[in-house]
């Protein structure tokens, strides 16, 4: 048992959070996060998704249970928009976390450059963020939460503002990415096919206070590549999961 | 730069036809020059009196100036410590706001019975006079910040001091620049009033001195022209100011206002 639980990324069991004034959040969650896996977190908005990627990274307390993580590899953070400092280029953005950690100046403008290269950003490194659109914004917000080579990247539904296009590209590039570092990723949205597209696996939230509803495995195809969003497999579990929201199917 | 020009064409052409007003007003109704004098008379006045103006005026600017200089120091401290913590702020603010509330004139007496009639006492009202907007501005530059700004140098375990040096102090730039702008004006008039009661200690007599002496002496021409210098002057500060801090705000890349 104990060697089991200290392969996995994090271990979260029967976490409950509520705020101060008694709005319960979170009611007995559980959920294991394996190396390289993919979770996303469905639900219907406010049911305290955000709340408990806050409570993963350590932002907030939880009221009871407990949040285990493994303390060699640090956890990244991608927030619902970019917050980046606008008085800073795009690589200093991203090599702000390592500037606050103390990293050494020579390796830090290494890794800037492997990342903005990696998310396609090399001949943009020093432009602001107000020259950007907002898919390149949120790409150097990624880089940024990758640059201390986490092993759990926790997303809080970071495409919901761009639009169809580029949130597609974002979701392959984000893929591609994981292939290439390796992290595990804890992805929140309320938008069913990303969650299909993405995910090794889902789980479905019911609404405030959140507990687990069902947890639907997509356990195929491995790589995945654009025509898995147009496959009737992904159509099938698409409706499995709406319909463990409570939705009639997409 | 035409366009500068055009742009200026305007008020100039407003202020030749206010002018020309004036002068023909004061001739045809045959106003006495000790009540209002007409601008060649002012401008003869001003002329004569160049060996007193220019030096009151460059007095009232290193007044002005080094008030200026306090409240840009001072102001930019004192956000600083309000933002470390919030009993400090909770505790000090209030008073901050209070003592803006207090009319200056009434306690430019106080001001001068303690520190002395003199150049102390002049930059001490210009100071007062101009710290607010500059403090006030900080302390909304340093606190209205994106909550999740503040997790992701949470998350980075950022000590105290680099988030102020790596966050709120950055973040918190264009709202002082905008806070010294205002406080620009206010400081040639905290100069000018601080003179009117403690300049008659100073080595070198500033505008607002020569303001009152010309009006107890009845030399109304004078009167007028220091009056015009004072204006002059606060305009010159203010343009000063503006440049500066557009070069600065330009430099920095900081997005247009949106706050």
């Amino acid at each position: 048992m104990e060697t089991q639980s200290q392969q996995l990324v994090a271990v979260i069991e029967g976490l409950s959070h509520s705020f101060p004034d008694g709005t319960g959040t979170i009611s007995k969650m559980d959920l294991d996060l394996l190396p390289g896996e993919f979770v996303s977190l469905v639900g219907p908005s406010g049911c305290g998704k955000s709340t408990l990627l806050r409570l993963v990274a350590g932002l907030l307390e939880p009221t009871s249970g407990a949040i285990r993580r493994d303390p060699a590899r640090g956890v990244g953070f991608v927030f619902q928009s970019p917050v980046l400092l606008p008085w800073r280029t795009v690589a200093d953005n991203v090599a702000l976390p390592g500037e606050i950690s103390g990293e050494k100046r020579a390796d830090r403008r290494r890794r800037v450059e492997e990342l903005l290269e990696l998310v396609g950003l090399k001949d943009q490194a020093r432009r602001y963020p107000s020259q950007l659109s907002g898919g390149m914004r949120m790409r150097v917000s990624i880089a940024r939460a990758l640059s201390g080579r986490p092993g759990l990247l926790l997303m809080d539904e970071p495409f919901a503002a761009l639009d169809d296009l580029t949130r597609s590209r974002l979701q392959e590039d984000l893929l591609s990415l994981r292939a290439q570092e390796g992290f595990t990723t804890l992805f929140v949205t309320h938008n069913v096919p990303e969650a299909v597209y993405l995910s090794d696996r889902v789980l479905c939230l019911s609404s405030r206070p959140a507990r687990a509803l069902s947890q639907v495995r997509i356990p195929e195809p491995t790589e995945r590549d654009p025509e898995w969003r147009t496959d009737p497999r992904a159509a099938l579990l698409a409706r499995e999961i709406s319909r463990a929201l409570g939705g009639r199917g997409p | 730069m035409k366009r500068h020009i055009l742009r200026l064409l305007p008020p100039a052409g407003s202020m030749v036809l206010f002018l020309v007003a004036w002068h023909l007003a004061v001739r045809w109704f045959s106003v006495p020059s000790y009540l209002v004098p007409s601008p060649g008379d002012v401008l003869v006045a001003s002329w004569d009196a160049r060996s007193d103006l220019v030096p009151a005026t460059l007095a009232t600017l290193a007044g002005a100036a080094t008030g200026f200089a306090l409240s840009l120091v001072a102001g930019t401290l004192g956000a600083i410590l309000f933002s470390q913590a919030r009993w400090i702020r909770d505790s000090l603010y209030p008073w901050a706001i209070f003592l803006q509330t207090v009319p200056i004139v009434a306690i430019a007496p106080l001001i001068v019975l303690w520190s002395g009639p003199g150049f102390a006492s002049i930059v001490l009202v210009s100071f007062l006079l101009s710290v607010f907007p500059i403090l006030s501005n900080g302390v909304e530059g340093m606190s209205r910040i994106d909550p999740s700004l503040l997790e992701l140098f949470r998350l980075c375990r950022a000590a105290r001091w680099q988030e102020l040096l790596l966050l709120r102090l950055p973040h918190s730039v264009p709202f002082l620049v905008a806070g010294a702008r205002v406080s620009a004006g206010l400081t040639v008039i905290g100069a000018i009033v601080g003179e009117f009661f403690a300049g008659y200690g100073a080595s070198r007599p500033g505008l607002g001195y020569l303001v009152q002496m010309s009006a107890a002496q009845m030399k109304t021409e004078l009167l007028f022209a220091s009056v015009g210098a004072s204006t002059f002057l606060g305009l010159l500060v203010f343009l000063a100011v503006g440049a500066t801090s557009s070069l600065l705000l330009a430099r920095l890349q900081t997005p247009p206002s949106h706050h």
